[in-house]
């Protein structure tokens, strides 16, 4: 408490005071500054207010649960996880891969320098960056090791299922599985017993399970349908007119008896064997007759390579369902090159691609006794009902896709570290005390003119055919390298064309100033994707030469081209905030024009621009996915690629889903890094001195 | 009479010779008939009430500023478009400014060393050992790693003077040095303009400051609404100037 001293009262009655030394801190009231406190502050403070906050999180609420059961109930990811290569580089030449590799290296190692130059890079940082990455390794063995199998549903019978022209179960079914891997089987019992709960018969299923299980579906829609009518028609409150319809409508409608009894669903016991491919034998404890539901079989598998499932029914009209766990839908892919390691003859080869997982194998697939080849296990859209359970999502798609990335998340991981740690030091042994980032500085400037140049070199190639490092083909650029490539030689060419253009613009002499002007503005005026077009179709007309000029050059010329615009009138907006004293001085010093330029105006107006310029460079790298419109396999137009093969018909949403959110978490890590700068770094040198 | 001692100060060859010099702001007639000549090592201190063209005239002398009409001659340099005499002049006279208008992306060595090295084509070596000494001169030699953000604005004005000087320039214009400064910074500006006086620099200083013209300058001009009213060394002009327009000025402002 404060006590007040009332030292005297002066002859014309205003006291003086003077409080004690020091007044005893107190904490504020709860209620005034607690979590309760800032929720009535700011989320129902007025009527209005509580109502908005109330709706918007009713919307957002319920867009994100709808979003989350699609992404995990419903949504189909095995075709980015089978696609991942293509999405990333195309049909870029494999044998070439470690050239991207060492590009990618290069440029995590240039960004880690870069962060410990100019953005104060902590411990803490590298903490997340571990422990992010660690997740990515553990996640998968956890949910191996903990999580069941999904299933794989199949029918076995003879009967022909929903009608006489329904599918009829195959008798046998070919996988591929991995060496150590357990496959298991057992009477499907939870659909048996009635049409309800056949019709919940979900994740991968052949198409007889799932004809049985659509039958199902079709029979209980109907009864509910003539449900309704008998009780409309007995509830006598129709007129005459709708009593006669509801009447037609009535009779068109079979009752029909449950098809878990027409089909017998699991009366008979089944006879399940497993078969090793390479040599048509039962595998030890793979052939047994499974009589009830609690009775399950289980084998390990030997090798890597083809198995098949057998599965006799005696009775002919019985169908049995089986649960099948270990065994994964496959897809065949035709590749070309040559035909063993040593060959150099190119030959057409099959390889069979577990799709949730990509494990390949080119052994031949096994024949039945007449010498056809064996059905295998396919899925399409149409044959998979989304996954059972959250389980078997991550299972299915989280784990196989983690291990897909994680090796190389790990890789760039330590290298941008490692650079980061490497630009630190230099600055401990080398900088001057006052100048504590003077090296590291001056290492990133020389690592972003030389790294991007080197890496265009790997990735392009320097000689032909036959010498070190050949030419690729442009034409197999695809994905995310192509994305890529576009940006950064973007970034590169608008960046000095767009300063140019400003300096141009902003010159005394009308004829430079004008020819800026108009090259700005006209840039401006055009769509993008129009500038593309010009660049795809109409250079071959200027100069029939440049016909077989690749696409995938003439696209980053229109990006440099296009971008400079917008870059030039960044600058030219940095150059106006620059006060008019700083020109003055410097020619007052005796500066030249150009001198004034280079070394006062431009570095200050480009440090005050780095944010919008930065903006524009996000900009630019998602307005590369239009070059997809003129023809190119960029990550959008990968995607399109891939969803318009008939392996992936179907899986639209999940594919643009997949390279929306890449887009985005590119987006935000290039947004986050330029905000870090601006908050800690060179940019926050500026914001201090001006 | 104050006459004779501008006469003795004028004997020698004139540093800057200006004569009958107009310049227009667009209609606005901003400088009118101004005819002045500067010795070598004169301190003159121009004085006037706001608008009335005294800094458009010192910037007029490096070229700052175009005048269009009459004759500017700079060290026997005759100031017109062609570049080059220009950049000539530009090299012998160094300019202080209101705004002190330091770089900020430089350090304050880097302020001082930029222009010896670029246009007198100066070593690192020689233009750091300058910045060095002139930092003496002014002060501050412990803040040349610093940049200007980190500085007073005394500290600041004191590196522009700096920055001016390690050109080694013949003259030096101030344009209203102190009048963006602290109450309690002026002083130390002012110290360092003094000293450079005495040192015998020749000076044309813009100011308000009355105590410095008083103390320093050999002579003192007064323009109002851009002409020269009246000019005299202080102790005339101070004590007895004529013109009714200098002396409603002055006691406006003593």
């Amino acid at each position: 408490m404060t006590t007040i001293n009332e030292q005297h009262v002066n002859p014309l009655g205003a006291k003086t005071i003077v409080s004690d030394a020091d007044a005893a801190h107190r904490k504020p009231p709860l209620l005034a500054v607690g979590p309760l406190a800032w929720i009535k502050k700011n989320l129902f403070n007025t009527v209005g207010d509580s109502i908005l906050t109330i709706v918007v999180l009713f919307i957002v609420g319920s867009v994100g649960v709808s979003f989350v059961t699609w992404t995990v109930g419903q949504a189909n990811w095995y075709a980015i996880n089978f696609n991942i290569r293509l999405l990333m580089v195309g049909r870029y030449e494999p044998e070439a891969d470690w050239r991207v590799t060492i590009v990618v290296l290069l440029t995590a190692f240039t960004i880690g320098m870069a962060l410990a130059a100019w953005a104060r890079m902590r411990l803490s940082h590298a903490i997340v960056l571990g422990v992010f990455v660690a997740l990515t390794f553990i996640i998968p063995v956890v949910i191996y090791a903990t999580l069941p199998l999904p299933p794989f549903y199949v029918a076995a019978g003879t009967a022909k299922i929903g009608s006489d022209s329904g599918p009829v179960p195959q008798d046998a079914v070919a996988f591929i599985a991995v060496a150590g891997e357990t496959v298991s089987v057992r009477l499907a019992d939870q659909f048996s017993g009635s049409d309800n709960k056949l019709s919940q018969l979900n994740s991968f299923a052949d198409s007889a399970s799932n004809g049985a299980m659509n039958a199902a579906a079709n029979r209980l829609e109907t009864e509910a349908q003539i449900a309704e009518l008998t009780r409309l028609l007995a509830a006598d409150s129709l007129t005459p007119n709708q009593r006669s319809r509801a009447e037609g409508e009535l009779s068109r409608l079979e009752d029909s008896d449950p098809v878990v009894d027409t089909l017998k669903i699991n009366q008979t016991p089944v006879h399940v064997t497993i078969l090793q491919g390479s040599t048509m034998q039962a595998l030890p404890d793979g052939d047994v007759v499974l009589t009830d539901p609690s009775q399950g079989m289980t084998v390990t598998l030997p090798e890597d390579g083809w198995y098949v499932l057998k599965k006799e029914v005696d009775d002919p009209e019985v169908i049995d369902l089986l649960e099948t766990k270990g065994i994964y839908p496959i897809l065949l892919r035709t590749i070309t090159r040559g035909l063993d390691d040593t060959s150099s003859v190119v030959g057409s080869i099959s390889q069979y691609v577990r799709m949730t997982d990509t494990f390949t194998t080119e052994a031949t697939i096994p024949s039945d006794e007449n010498g056809r080849r064996m059905p295998f296990v396919v899925v399409t859209s149409n044959q998979y009902r989304g996954t059972a359970s959250f389980s078997d999502y991550l299972r299915l798609y989280v784990a196989p896709f983690l291990n897909q990335i994680n090796v190389f998340l790990l890789v760039v991981s330590i290298v941008g570290t490692l650079g980061c740690v490497v630009g630190q030091l230099l600055d401990r042994f080398f900088s001057p005390s006052l100048r504590p980032r003077a090296t590291s500085t001056r290492a990133i400037t020389w690592l972003l003119v030389v790294v991007p140049i080197l890496g265009f070199i790997l990735i392009y190639g320097l000689t032909g055919d036959n010498g070190f490092l050949p030419i690729t083909d442009t034409r197999r650029w695809g994905g995310v390298l192509l994305t890529m490539l576009l940006t950064i030689v973007g970034i590169i060419g608008s960046l000095p064309l767009g300063i140019l253009l400003a300096l141009g613009r902003r010159s005394k002499m009308p004829v430079v100033s004008t020819a800026c002007t108009i090259y700005i503005e006209l840039l401006r005026g055009i769509p993008f994707i129009t500038v593309l077009f010009m660049a795809q179709l109409l250079i071959p007309l200027i100069n029939p030469a440049l016909a077989s000029f690749p696409g995938a050059f003439r696209a980053m010329i229109a990006t440099v081209l296009f971008t400079a615009a917008y870059n030039a009138e960044v600058v030219r907006g940095g150059l106006q905030a620059i006060p008019g004293g700083q020109d003055e001085a410097a020619k007052a010093l005796g500066l030249n024009g150009l001198q004034v330029t280079l070394f006062i105006t431009l570095p200050q107006a480009l440090r005050l621009v780095i944010p919008p310029m930065m903006g524009n460079f996000v900009g630019m790298f998602k307005d590369t996915s239009l070059v997809a419109i003129v023809g190119l396999l960029d990550l959008t137009g990968m995607a399109q690629n891939i969803v318009s093969q008939t392996e992936f018909l179907g899986l639209r949403r999940e594919t643009f889903m997949f390279i929306a959110i890449f887009y985005f978490i590119f987006s935000y890590i290039i947004a986050a890094i330029s905000r870090r700068i601006e908050s800690t770094g060179a940019g926050q040198a500026i914001k201090m001195q001006i | 009479m104050a006459e004779t001692n501008i006469e003795a100060a004028q004997s020698d060859e004139p540093i800057i010779a200006c004569k009958d010099v107009n310049k227009w702001f667009g209609e606005f007639h901003v400088l009118r008939d101004i005819t002045v000549d500067v010795a070598p090592q004169e301190v003159v201190v121009v004085i006037g009430p706001s608008g009335s063209g005294k800094s458009t005239f010192i910037r007029c002398i490096n070229r700052l500023e175009e005048h269009q009409s009459g004759q500017i001659m700079v060290d026997g340099i005759e100031l017109g478009n062609d570049m080059r005499n220009i950049a000539a002049i530009r090299r012998e006279i160094g300019m202080v400014f209101q705004q002190f208008n330091l770089f900020p992306h430089k350090t304050v060595a880097e302020n001082i060393t930029l222009a010896p090295m670029k246009v007198r084509g100066w070593s690192k070596d020689k233009a750091e050992a300058k910045a060095e000494e002139l930092l003496v001169r002014v002060g501050i030699p412990e803040q040349a790693n610093k940049y200007p953000g980190q500085l007073s604005g005394g500290q600041q004005q004191r590196v522009a003077i700096a920055r001016a000087l390690a050109m080694e320039p013949k003259i030096m214009l101030f344009d209203e040095p102190t009048s963006a400064l602290d109450p309690e910074m002026i002083k130390e500006v002012l110290d360092v303009m003094k000293e450079l006086a005495l040192s015998g620099m020749t000076m044309i200083v813009v100011t308000h400051e009355m105590g410095f013209a008083r103390e320093v300058a050999d002579r003192v001009i007064f323009f109002d609404q851009g002409r020269i009213v009246e000019q005299g060394t202080p102790e005339y002009f101070f004590e007895s100037a004529q013109h009714p327009r200098t002396k409603l000025f002055l006691s406006q402002i003593l």
